[in-house]
């Protein structure tokens, strides 16, 4: 079930949202099992035969973070916490990236290992960086007091589910148990109602016709020329943010209306003017976690550290970064792009000790996310390097034929950058938001 | 005694700050992590490694990220 169904946002959420204050009026403990309950069945909707793994996750997880918060002794503590940590990325290997090592082994020994086309549980990815932070939190003694129940909720809670945000586990259970998220909220309902209506026009609107364009564009890479591959390059980045964008719009308004505040995880990405600034726009909460939970520690643990040792820190972590996203080559090349990116950034600054202006800066970074899109939605190499070689003009300058019935597409894309580049954002309007009292 | 504790961690984490960021500080409020010039990833991570040997305490990995201004590292010690 996706926010934009009817499905959900006639029938799924109203339900859910009665259930939820009804039984919270009457009982102080009902209301995380609707949504729990919620959370199971919107996870079941997708692929029921897959939900019984995420359970598992759940409740493996749930038993290694209280050996985790009840040993005393540090060694055992640790070891704990380093298999739990093997066996989440174990768990999330064996079915994002089983038939990409496979393929890849096939290829290098010319072998013919057969496939094993296992179905990819949703959201996997997704969950498996946010109980890693919990078994963190475990580990650094954060967590004062948990269940199953209250676990379960922190993991299976509906709107941010299957994309994020990622969240820390006492940044949602202090929302959860306070007692006030137990009553409509006429502000949150206001404003999570808002959120939803603007991320349901930033997905249909926008990113969904945008994408009518990035289809027939990469489908015919082959003949694109300059214009066509400008405009196919350019309706993909601005597709990816707001379709991305938009459906956290619409989570951050559902969970809202249960009054929980997600963390933002954009901040207008687009007028970022370094790349250094752009992931500190884009997908925070996933930067956050990549900073926090492997860049930090991984530095602190080599012998020296020093500005050549981060920078190779970095771009590993970009990599990592990129393969998180799927199992493809084009995925890293696309996280080694930004390593690189960010590794220029860095020593740009530490050569030079003047600022670049923020306009020239803002033109470089755009281009450079840009075109590193390209390698994120193309399928193949050979189809992104002809899109490349199409933007530079190499391949002509004929406007082509299949783009003539999607003119208006590109009044969409400017509407998109006029957006994207001139106006304010939700973030804004999340920390602005007023409303009279009666 | 608690204020010259404070003023004490204050001086101390300023001297950190001013030899890590090659800056003179002028506001403490102003010292925001991804703001203040040079205060970058790195940066943070050394002033986290120096905090931690110049009060001999030990900063959580889960802390790290949200140390993210002067005040709250100083609060963070203060604290703990």
């Amino acid at each position: 079930m996706l926010f934009h169904n009817a499905v959900f946002l006639f029938l799924f959420l109203p339900i859910v949202f009665i259930l939820y204050f009804y039984t919270s009026k009457y009982s102080k403990f009902t209301y995380e099992y609707v949504l729990i309950i919620a959370g199971i069945f919107f996870y079941a909707w997708f692929n029921i035969y897959l939900s019984p793994l995420i359970i598992v996750s759940i409740i493996f997880n749930f038993i290694f973070g209280n050996l985790i918060r009840n040993s005393t002794q540090i060694i055992f503590k640790k070891k704990i916490l380093f298999i739990s940590i093997f066996f989440n990325i174990l768990y999330l290997s064996f079915f994002k990236y089983s038939d990409f090592v496979i393929q890849n082994i096939n290829y290098l020994f010319n072998s013919n290992i057969q496939m094993l086309n296992l179905p990819f549980p949703l959201a996997i990815s997704f969950f498996t960086f946010q109980t890693i932070a919990y078994l963190v939190d475990c580990y650094d003694g954060n967590i004062k007091k948990t269940n199953l129940t209250q676990y379960s909720l922190f993991i299976i809670f509906f709107p941010q589910l299957i994309a994020g945000p990622i969240v820390r586990y006492n940044y949602m259970m202090n929302q959860f148990n306070d007692e006030k998220s137990r009553f409509i909220n006429r502000k949150n309902l206001t404003l999570g109602l808002i959120l939803i209506l603007i991320g349901l026009f930033k997905k249909i609107v926008l990113a969904n016709h945008l994408a009518i364009l990035v289809d027939s564009g990469f489908e015919n890479y082959q003949n694109l020329e300059f214009f066509g591959s400008w405009l196919t390059s350019l309706c993909f980045t601005f597709q990816i943010y707001f379709d991305f964008s938009g459906y956290l719009d619409i989570a951050t308004g559902v969970a809202l209306l249960f009054n929980i505040r997600l963390p933002q995880n954009f901040d207008s990405p687009y007028k970022a003017t370094s790349i250094i600034n752009f992931w500190r726009r884009w997908h925070i909460t996933l930067s956050n976690f990549l900073m926090n939970y492997i860049y930090f520690p991984w530095v602190k643990s080599l012998k020296k550290i020093n500005f050549f040792n981060a920078m190779m820190v970095t771009f590993f972590v970009f990599i990592i970064c990129g393969i998180w996203h799927g199992p493809s080559w084009l995925f890293v090349i696309h996280g080694g792009w930004h390593g690189i990116g960010l590794i220029i950034n860095h020593s740009f600054r530490k050569l030079f000790q003047f600022e670049i202006n923020k306009y020239i800066g803002w033109f470089l970074t755009f281009n450079y996310v840009n075109l590193s899109l390209v390698f994120f939605r193309s399928d193949t190499l050979d189809n992104s390097i002809s899109i490349i070689k199409g933007m530079s003009g190499l391949n002509g300058f004929n406007f082509p034929i299949f783009f003539e019935d999607k003119i208006y597409i590109i009044i969409i894309l400017l509407i998109s950058m006029l957006i994207s580049f001139a106006f304010k954002n939700t973030k804004y309007l999340l920390e602005n938001f007023r409303i009279e009292n009666k | 005694m608690e204020d010259s504790k404070q003023e004490e961690v204050i001086c101390k984490l300023k001297i950190i700050f001013e030899k890590l960021l090659d800056l003179k500080i002028e506001n403490l409020d102003d010292l925001v992590f991804g703001k203040t010039k040079n205060w970058d990833s790195l940066k943070h991570l050394q002033i986290i490694i120096n905090v931690e040997k110049e009060f001999s305490t030990k900063i959580k990995t889960s802390d790290v990220i949200t140390l993210t201004s002067f005040n709250k590292i100083k609060d963070y010690i203060l604290s703990n």
